[in-house]
């Protein structure tokens, strides 16, 4: 496939969802292709990739660190590396997501297991500037409690929980992303919402 | 809540938001700051140079002495010439000449 097909493609994608985010598994076709263009040092490649990935590298990484500029060095660094070592990624192995992600991943991890002098910042997410006020306020703080019952979770939870809801892979693809069973990661993931919910009904975001 | 509500509302709330402007700007920026022709000029040249270089030269000297080796065999050059002295291994000599027929000994001088 050309780099034109898969613009092509892109633009249809965008047309048919709307603003509607796009699930990870639409974006699996043309991955190879891009990756191949920036290992000849297609700059144009490498901005459709990153666009492509950004809003949900971006996603994850926050989710994980918790901290807003934590994850945008993560994903800076991951990106720039992705740039610099596009071979890093072999096909035949995962999809390209379910490895992006499971790099992401790691150097959050790595990254909140060293030490730190300062208390991490809190998550805030900006508002829907197209909801009216007092919906956009509720939504807020919605938002900010769901976020919260998430950092709560245990670290192996909050990554089932972000793979599958934030970087929109199958229960598959989030079990080889975080290198377990899929039997192992779907138990995972039961435990994880259970947790949730629990915490959110003790907030008294929901209704028992 | 149902199950199926509390789904909803885990997709609506963790799906991800638009990356800040700020983070895609410095990804933009990659590419320009960071060039790919400073890894193309990594040429083979850059083994000889740097902490690569002893062994580097050491592994094409020893290459260069084995080309020269075999085309010093192969054209000949050396052929005519040679003569395998086995008059210190003396038991070795009717071996020797079974193995290299043509190749003349001390014996066919004497």
């Amino acid at each position: 496939m050309t780099a034109r097909a898969i613009m092509i493609q892109e633009m249809a994608l965008t047309i048919a969802v709307g603003t509607r985010s796009v699930q990870a598994a639409e974006l699996v076709d043309g991955d190879a292709e891009l990756l191949q263009a920036i290992a000849g040092g297609d700059r144009s490649a490498f901005d459709r990739l990153s666009r492509r990935h950004l809003d949900r590298a971006y996603g994850v990484a926050l989710r994980m660190t918790g901290s807003r500029a934590d994850a945008q060095d993560v994903v800076q660094d991951v990106f720039l590396r992705l740039w610099q070592r596009p071979d890093a990624w072999r096909p035949g192995q995962a999809q390209f997501s379910t490895w992006l992600y499971r790099v992401i991943v790691n150097r959050c991890l790595d990254l909140k297991r060293r030490p730190k002098g300062t208390d991490l910042d809190s998550v805030e997410e900006p508002q829907d500037p197209d909801a009216n006020a007092e919906d956009s306020l509720l939504d807020a703080e919605r938002s900010r409690a769901l976020d919260s019952a998430v950092s709560q979770l245990p670290e192996r939870q909050r990554e089932a929980i972000v793979l599958t809801y934030t970087a929109g892979l199958r229960n598959a693809e989030a079990a080889s992303a975080m290198e377990i069973s899929v039997k192992a990661f779907e138990a995972l993931l039961v435990r994880a919402k259970r947790e949730l919910r629990d915490y959110l009904t003790g907030q008294g975001w929901m209704q028992p | 809540m149902t199950e199926r509500d509390f789904e909803r509302e885990l997709e609506r709330g963790l799906s991800p938001r638009r990356a800040p402007e700020d983070l895609q700007r410095r990804i933009v920026r990659i590419p320009i700051d960071h060039p790919r022709e400073a890894r193309a000029k990594r040429s083979w040249l850059h083994w000889f140079s740097g902490e690569g270089a002893p062994w580097a030269a050491g592994l094409a000297g020893a290459f260069a002495s084995l080309a020269i080796g075999f085309w010093l065999g192969f054209s000949g050059t050396v052929n005519g010439t040679t003569i395998i002295d086995t008059a210190s291994a003396s038991a070795d000599e009717d071996a020797v000449a079974l193995v290299f027929p043509s190749v003349p000994t001390i014996g066919d001088y004497q």
